[in-house]
């Protein structure tokens, strides 16, 4: 599974320390073997080729710095590997220029624009209760409407919490990430999308009785 | 469902050991997961990253990678005497302007000078230029914000150059430009 430590991060590590000829060329190595994972993680930060290099250029700066000292935080444990653990570290040094230059942006989850994170919460809410809340809590109708559907979001918040946390971040990806079923049967482990559908229809299906016993069986009132 | 964080975020080694394997990784941050915004896009992410390898199209930019190395085993700041860094603790924020390469970048007809923005207190620049495989075609410290290329320095038509421009402040720091790239349309007349 590559989850032992590289061979060219080896020759890094044991490089004699400062800028010498030894580190330099266990550097070229180590630079080489990865130049191209550590480009496509800046590209994937920002799509301006200037942009791109010189995120490229700040990761292997920050990654050299102090005789390597953020790659000896590497630690294999078996059966994480280096590239993975490489991604994440040079996704965070891109991040981290990013807001060096222009400030944190808001916090935004995988799904981007709140509309259709939004959209996505409602459908979760619709696909438990049979009604759409927001749908029914119109201002032109009965000011009850709005209670209950403020209710049944609360309730469902609720319900929600005392799943256990494997079923809380199903829902998560699914609905608040927007992601797919073969996504998420990847991030999750799970063998095929069926088995998340499964899964879904299951967790459904525990919230439901959830519902119902706290006198919920549906948005209506 | 707001997003609720009581806990601290995920290492980048929880982070990569969840990617690479999924329910089997700590039950501490499939919990955090389920409740961290920030960190589920991370891991999101990083997936999508891990997925994707194969499809990308690097050969467009080996030669451009191979820039950005060379101009950090070259770059001033990497030199010994300037490595006071802390060793716990990110370096601070500087406050100190990075010089503006100005021209040339792009497509260009002609190859007058390099000229950049002045950064306060600066009292030398280091302006040097790469071939399209980050080899140092030429190099140069001038106290001016702009320097003739040297006539024997061979500019292929037609194909990127890249050049960087760094400045020396108080304290002997040295502060780098974005690595720039520009294509010379037509050869340079004879001088």
């Amino acid at each position: 599974m590559g989850a032992a430590v590289p061979p060219e991060l080896s020759r890094l590590l044991e490089a004699p320390p400062g800028v010498n000829k030894d580190s330099d060329e266990a550097w070229a190595g180590f630079v080489a073997a990865h130049s191209r994972l550590m480009v496509r993680v800046a590209r994937s930060i920002d799509h301006d080729h200037d942009a791109v290099m010189d995120a490229y250029a700040y990761v292997l700066e920050h990654l050299r710095a102090d005789d390597c000292r953020r790659l000896k935080d590497y630690t294999p444990d078996g059966r994480t590997k280096f590239t993975t653990w490489l991604v994440v570290v040079t996704r965070r040094l891109c991040l981290d220029l990013l807001r060096r230059r222009y400030g944190r942006a808001p916090l935004a989850s995988v799904g981007g624009d709140p509309t259709v994170q939004r959209a996505m919460r409602r459908r979760l809410v619709d696909l438990v209760t049979g009604a759409d809340p927001d749908e029914i809590a119109t201002p032109d109708k009965d000011p009850t409407h709005s209670l209950n559907a403020e209710e049944v979001r609360r309730t469902l918040a609720s319900a929600m919490s005392h799943l256990h946390a494997d079923d809380r971040l199903l829902l998560k990806l699914r609905f608040d990430d927007d992601l797919s079923a073969p996504e998420i049967a990847r991030l999750l482990g799970l063998p095929t999308p069926f088995h998340v559908y499964r899964r879904l229809t299951l967790v459904f299906g525990e919230l439901r009785r959830a519902l119902r016993e706290r006198g919920i069986h549906g948005a209506e009132p | 469902m707001p997003v609720e964080k009581s806990e601290a975020h995920l290492t980048a080694l929880e982070v990569a050991a969840y990617v690479d394997n999924g329910l089997v990784a700590a039950a501490s941050a499939r919990s955090h997961l389920a409740e961290c915004d920030e960190c589920r896009g991370e891991v999101i992410a990083v997936a999508r990253l891990a997925r994707t390898g194969s499809r990308y199209r690097w050969k467009t930019l080996v030669p451009l990678a191979a820039a950005a190395a060379l101009v950090l085993y070259l770059a001033p700041w990497q030199r010994p005497s300037d490595s006071t860094a802390p060793v716990l603790r990110e370096p601070g924020v500087t406050t100190i302007v990075a010089p503006t390469p100005i021209a040339p970048r792009g497509a260009v007809r002609a190859l007058p000078a390099l000229t950049w923005s002045s950064v306060p207190l600066a009292d030398r620049y280091e302006v040097t230029l790469f071939d399209k495989d980050g080899s140092v075609l030429w190099e140069t410290q001038t106290a001016d914000t702009t320097a003739v290329v040297a006539s024997t320095v061979r500019i292929v038509v037609g194909i990127p150059h890249y050049w960087k421009v760094a400045a020396r402040t108080e304290q002997g720091r040295w502060v780098a430009s974005d690595l720039t790239s520009f294509t010379l349309s037509r050869a340079r007349p004879p001088r």
